[in-house]
């Protein structure tokens, strides 16, 4: 054994390089990016792949276990609902090698779009999940995940949170792994295709096995009884464990949770033992929900304990516990400070004049340039998810609003956009794509897209995709004097049909970065 | 129970991130338990930056509680305002008073005053890490600082930053001396 101080996505990793992984994939999105980079620069050899959006990045993995070896999958809880579609139905096939899905939810938002809870994926899927309240558990956990997804032959998810991933303390690591699976090809098409007389078995056996989870997770050393007081028990899961943990007197009863489904037994026993019971969970009521169908004695968020939203912290565990707490009052009327664009930023100059062309309407996508919605910007109108920038366009386009103008990054327009341009172009809307290219995915780091020309990399350009759709398209150099942007933009604006414009400008960034 | 809470406050590009790291490695060198968390959502471009560093006798959460800080650093005096909630009854805030860029217009005067009003102690973190011959070392400068009131031995300071700055050395030494030595003015 040795010890290193890891982060709860380092600790992931490590959990999954000893666990013989063979393969990981990976789409960047924070709080989990920094997974797949811990083992990029692991200096383990282990095989990576970012994958060109999450979906893929989950059937690589499926398409790994298939030949019997363990892969890792990561990604952000809102990557999960591109990914929902393979992750489903790989609970119907089952899989062969270990497959361990590690999802980042981001409560309360710090860098995401919305904060669902991907515990309801494992229980909508009916596989088996798994929560860490530590680094160190976050390792054990990932071990033991692969082992579980062998026993049962079913994904296993690993559901982490922005405080876990960032999160550092010193970890305990074994000394060496365990070695990787056989390759070999088993086919069983009556598993592997899930045409519907195969899928309808197959729904079968997986019922079947939900006795065998709810044994595992009854069993699992991951979840544990401190039984104390009779008046009053804590029910906690995952870093709301440890949130509770900070204020515990000592005497109240505790009950630790840390696999799904839950273990009932453990529950009800607890239950009976305890009177007044506080539920104390990062996301939504779900364990909460379980048990207040036992017994009217559950607080939690829904009679209003703790609010609906946002994160858990030790601050709404003192509060719920009635312990003292007064903080200072903030300091009011601060000059705010709003994220911005680097300086010398490309998407500077881009932004200022498409704000003077002033189109009708902006619909915009996820990337650095979403910060144009702020000042001194303010040119863009909509935001939604990954690729909806040019999905949206069309739709306003196709019910007749003016020359829509869709603004998406490289890396978006390979996730999600280019479906939707391949309609922009069979259905001959009218719309501008401005695609805001800056050869890599800024805003999560640095990743690569497919287009870039790393190492043992074929380059797919996107000339080569335009070309190939056969829409009109033009590269504009961000850097060039304003007049000539702004001529640029109307030239494109009055060509009929679909046209897409380029800006390109490598991110400065990640230049800087690098040449240190 | 013994326990030291430490909250970073600052901006994008100011070492907040190495100047928890670099905490967290001298308590755990002295054989404390510490845990440490981020917040760096948009640092890249110029977003706030929350570090905090938990370190005690036997840790729990990683967060830290408003109104329980016994320090809060801040590389910036606006950001160090904007986390004053989390500092505890007895807890000292050291904040560097020179000024990060920010668009936005404001009386600086007006901040610095209401900083000093709160007892925050201002030390000029940039100017001293010029004066050292590293303008990046203002991190380091606020490390020196509150090394003053840590109950850590100087020569582990200076081993941890050995073993974990490779570049500039004696400057960030140095750095680490005079915002040691300008905080002994003030405290
Ligand atoms: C489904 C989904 N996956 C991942 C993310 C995380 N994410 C946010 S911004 C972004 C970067 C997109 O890169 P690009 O379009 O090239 O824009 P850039 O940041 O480089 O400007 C990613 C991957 C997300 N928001 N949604």
């Amino acid at each position: 054994m040795s010890f290193k101080i890891l982060t709860g996505d380092e600790a992931v990793a490590w959990g999954a390089i000893h666990a013989g992984i063979t393969i990981s994939t990976a789409y960047p999105g924070t709080p989990a990016s920094e997974i797949q980079e811990t083992i990029a620069s692991s200096g383990t050899g282990t095989k990576y792949v970012w994958a060109v959006n999450e979906k893929v990045a989950y059937e690589n993995a499926l398409g790994a276990s298939y030949a019997n070896q363990r892969a890792l999958i990561s990604m952000k809880h809102i990557g999960l609902n591109v990914a929902a579609d393979p992750f489903i139905n790989s609970t119907f096939t089952g899989v062969n090698g270990g497959l361990v899905l590690a999802v980042g939810d981001d409560p309360s938002m710090y860098s995401s779009q919305n904060e669902q809870d991907s515990r309801f994926y494992a229980q909508f899927a009916k596989t088996f999940s798994m929560e860490p309240s530590d680094p160190q558990e976050a390792y054990e956990m990932t071990m033991e995940a692969f082992e579980i997804s062998e026993r049962l032959r079913l994904p296993v998810l690993l559901r982490l949170v922005t405080r876990l991933c960032y999160g550092e303390s010193p970890v305990h690591l074994k000394e060496n792994g365990k070695g990787k699976n056989e390759l070999k090809l088993e086919k069983d098409v009556r598993r592997w295709v899930v045409v519907p007389s195969h899928a309808r078995m197959l729904h079968k056996s997986l019922n079947e096995k939900q006795k065998v989870l709810e044994e595992i997770s009854e069993n699992s050393p991951f979840n544990s009884m401190v039984l104390k007081s009779k008046k009053r028990g804590i029910i906690a899961s995952g870093i709301a464990y440890a949130h509770a943990m900070e204020h515990w007197d000592g005497e109240t009863s505790v009950l630790k949770i840390g696999t799904y489904p839950l273990p009932m037994k453990m529950i009800r026993k607890f239950m009976d033992y305890c009177g007044e019971i506080l539920v104390v969970e990062e996301g939504e009521p779900i364990i909460e929900k379980a048990l207040a169908e036992l017994s009217p004695k559950v607080h939690g968020k829904l009679d209003g304990t703790f609010p609906r939203q946002w994160e858990m912290t030790p601050d709404l565990v003192a509060k719920a516990l009635r312990l003292p707490y007064s903080p200072p009052t903030p300091v009011e009327n601060l000059p705010p400070r709003y994220p911005t664009f680097c300086p010398g930023c490309g998407y500077n100059f881009t932004f200022k004049a498409l704000k003077k062309i002033n189109p009708q309407v902006i619909t915009g996508d996820i990337g650095c340039y979403s910060l144009a919605v702020f000042p001194p910007f303010e040119a863009m109108d909509t935001t939604v998810c990954m690729g909806a920038s040019i999905g949206m366009a069309l739709g306003l386009a196709y019910v007749g609003v003016k020359k829509p103008v869709a603004v998406i990054g490289d890396s978006t327009f390979f996730h999600a956009g280019l479906p939707a341009m391949v309609d922009a172009v069979h259905n001959n809307a009218d719309i501008l794509v401005l695609i805001m290219d800056n050869e890599l995915v800024a805003m999560t780091g640095g990743q690569p897209t497919p287009a870039s020309a790393d190492e043992g990399k074929t380059p797919v350009t996107l000339e080569q995709v335009l070309t190939g759709l056969g829409v009109t398209f033009d590269v504009l150099n961000p850097y060039r004097p304003e007049e000539e942007l702004l001529a640029k933009f109307k030239e494109m604006l009055e060509k009929p049909g679909p046209v897409v414009l380029i800006s390109r400008s490598p991110c400065i960034t990640e230049a800087k970065r690098r040449a240190k | 129970m013994k326990k030291i809470d430490v909250v970073i406050a600052g901006v994008g590009g100011q070492g907040n991130l190495l100047l928890a790291k670099l905490i967290t490695l001298t308590a755990l060198a002295e054989g404390w338990a510490v845990k440490r968390s981020e917040i760096k959502g948009l640092a890249q471009r110029g977003g706030s930056v929350l570090s905090q560093v938990r370190i005690g006798e036997k840790i729990w959460s990683p967060l830290i509680e408003l109104g329980s800080a016994d320090f809060l650093l801040g590389l910036e005096p606006v950001e160090a305002l904007r986390n004053y909630q989390f500092l505890g009854p007895q807890g000292k805030a050291i904040v560097s008073s020179n000024f990060a860029p920010n668009p936005i217009k404001f009386s600086e005067e007006e901040i610095l005053e209401k900083a000093r009003s709160l007892n925050f102690l201002l030390i000029p973190a940039l100017d001293l890490a010029k004066k050292a011959g590293s303008p990046q070392s203002a991190n380091i400068v606020i490390l020196g600082a509150v090394s003053h009131f840590l109950p850590f031995a100087l020569s582990t300071y200076e081993k941890v930053l050995k073993e974990n700055l490779k570049r500039l050395q004696e400057e960030n030494l140095k750095a680490f001396a005079l915002g040691r030595e300008e905080i002994q003015k003030l405290a």
